[in-house]
C-alpha cells in the first residue's frame, strides 16, 4: 500500500478503537457490575449519542457497501423472487431446573408456521434445521445486555451470519423480545440472533402478544428493519418510502391513528397493522412492498443470504 | 476500498455505542391501565430531570431517535412519585435519591418507558431504569 493519507487515517482509527473504545470499557464494568449483583438484569446500552445518528450512519455505510452498477441510494435494485431465499433456523429453548419454559415440537412448529406466513410474499422463508434445550436458571430469566445473555449465546449460537439463531425465554425488564441488526454481526458475531420470551408464542400466556408475531417483529429488525415511529414524525423515519411516519409507538389497534401530520413521509395514517410496529398481535398482519425490498438488500449487504 | 470502509464503520460505531436498544418490542405493564388504544410510550435515556417543589421536569432522547421532555405535578410530593416506577416496583421517595450522582446530576446512563395515556384521567407513569444494576 502506498503512503498516502489514507495510510495515516488508518493509524489514527486503529488508535482510537485501540485505546478510547468505550464499548469495551463499558462492556468490561458491566460485566464486574453482573458478577458482583446475580439480580442484575437492567438495559445497559451506554448509548452516548441520539441513536438517529447511529442510524444515519448505518445508512450511509449500507449505501456504501451494497454492490449493484452505479451505487447510490436507489440504483434500481431487483428484489429477489417471493420465497428465494432460505434462512436456515437453529431454536434454542431455555428451561429452568424445574422444567418451566419447556416446548413441545408441536409448539415449535406453530411458530414456525407464523413466522413463514408472516414472511410469504417476502423473498425469505425459514427453515427449522436444529433444535436445543437447555435448563439453565439464569439464561431462563435472561435481561437483555446482560453477562447471561452473553453467555448464553456464546455458548449456543450456530452458523454464521445468514444462520437465524432464535432463544425462547423467561426473558424480563417487560419485554416481549430484542434482536441484532444485520450490520452488527461484524463487531459482534457471537451476539447475532433473536431473543423472544416464551410466553409470547402462539398458545402462549402473554395476551395480546401471544400469537407468535413478537418473533415476526424480531425477525423483521434481524433482516434491517426498524421500527415504523423510528424517527418520529421527521427525518428519514425507518428508511422505508412506503411506511407513513408515525409520531410514537401505537399500543392496542388504534384505527384511524394519524399522529404525523407535517413532515417527510407524514401523508396517511399511522401504520398499526405493520409488524414492525408495538400494536397486538392480533392488529399486526403486514410488511410494506418498500420493508420486504430493504430486507432483501440489508440481508444481501450484510448476511450473505 | 470496501474493506477499509467497513473496518472504519465499525470502529466508529463501538465509539457511538450500540442502537440494539432500538430493535427490542414492550409489552405494556400491568400497572398501566390505560386503554391500548389510547397509549404510547417514550423508551430511552433520560436527559434531564429536574424536581421543583412538587413537579419534576425531565427530559427523554428516545431509542427510536426522537427527544421529548414533560412536566409532572400533582398537589403533594406522594402524588407525584405515585406516578412512578422503579424497574418495574412501586417507587418509595427513598427511590428519588438513586436517580442522582454525589454531585446532584441524574447519574450518567439513567433509563425511562415512560407511558402516555390520551385520557385526561390518565397521568403519564415514568419506569425508572438505573444504569448498571
Amino acid at each position: 500500500m502506498k503512503k498516502t493519507a489514507l495510510s495515516v487515517s488508518i493509524k489514527t482509527v486503529l488508535s482510537l478503537c485501540l485505546l478510547a473504545s468505550p464499548g469495551v470499557a463499558l462492556a468490561q464494568s458491566g460485566a464486574a457490575m453482573d458478577n458482583a449483583n446475580n439480580n442484575a438484569k437492567f438495559k445497559r446500552c451506554g448509548t452516548k449519542h441520539p441513536s438517529i445518528q447511529e442510524a444515519a450512519l448505518k445508512e450511509q455505510h449500507f449505501t456504501a457497501m451494497r454492490g449493484k452498477p452505479g451505487g447510490g441510494d436507489d440504483g434500481g435494485y431487483t428484489p429477489r423472487p417471493a420465497g428465494s431465499v432460505s434462512v436456515d433456523v437453529h431454536f434454542h429453548v431455555i428451561t429452568d431446573s424445574s422444567n418451566n419454559g419447556a416446548l413441545s415440537s408441536g409448539e415449535i412448529n406453530s411458530q414456525m408456521a407464523v413466522l413463514n406466513d408472516a414472511y410469504a410474499g417476502t423473498p425469505f422463508t425459514f427453515n427449522l434445521v436444529a433444535t436445543t434445550v437447555t435448563a439453565n436458571n439464569a439464561w431462563y430469566n435472561v435481561g437483555y445486555n446482560t453477562s447471561a445473555e452473553q453467555q448464553m449465546k456464546t455458548a449456543l449460537r450456530q452458523g454464521d451470519a445468514g444462520t437465524l439463531n432464535i432463544y425462547a425465554a423467561n426473558i424480563g425488564d417487560g419485554l416481549l423480545g430484542w434482536a441484532t441488526f444485520p450490520s452488527s454481526y461484524a463487531s459482534a458475531p457471537l451476539d447475532d440472533g433473536v431473543v423472544i420470551l416464551t410466553d409470547s408464542m402462539p398458545g402462549g400466556d402473554a395476551a395480546p402478544y401471544n400469537e407468535g408475531d413478537t418473533l415476526t417483529h424480531e425477525v423483521g429488525h434481524w433482516l434491517g428493519l426498524y421500527h415504523t415511529f423510528q424517527g418520529g414524525c421527521s427525518g428519514s423515519g425507518d428508511y422505508v418510502a412506503d411506511t407513513p411516519a408515525e409520531k410514537s409507538p401505537a399500543y392496542g389497534c388504534p384505527v384511524g391513528r394519524d399522529s404525523c401530520t407535517k413532515g417527510k413521509n407524514a401523508a396517511g395514517l399511522d401504520p398499526i397493522t405493520n409488524f414492525m410496529d408495538y400494536t397486538d398481535d392480533s392488529c399486526m398482519y403486514e410488511f410494506s412492498e418498500g420493508q420486504s425490498a430493504r430486507a432483501d438488500e440489508q440481508s444481501n449487504t450484510y448476511r450473505g443470504l | 476500498m470496501n474493506t477499509i470502509y467497513h473496518f472504519i464503520f465499525v470502529c466508529m460505531l463501538s465509539l457511538l455505542g450500540s442502537s440494539e436498544v432500538a430493535a427490542q418490542r414492550l409489552a405494556v405493564p400491568e400497572y398501566v391501565t390505560c386503554d391500548r388504544n389510547q397509549l404510547t410510550s417514550w423508551q430511552g435515556e433520560i436527559t434531564r430531570v429536574n424536581r421543583k417543589g412538587n413537579s419534576v421536569d425531565l427530559a427523554i432522547e428516545t431509542d427510536y431517535g426522537t427527544s421529548e421532555s414533560m412536566t409532572m405535578a400533582g398537589a403533594s410530593w406522594e402524588e407525584v412519585i405515585a406516578q412512578f416506577r422503579l424497574a418495574g416496583r412501586p417507587f418509595t421517595a427513598d427511590d428519588w435519591s438513586q436517580l442522582f450522582d454525589t454531585e446532584g446530576n441524574h447519574r450518567r446512563g439513567l433509563r425511562a418507558i415512560i407511558w402516555l395515556c390520551q385520557a385526561d384521567d390518565q397521568p403519564p407513569i415514568v419506569n425508572w431504569q438505573l444504569p448498571g444494576r
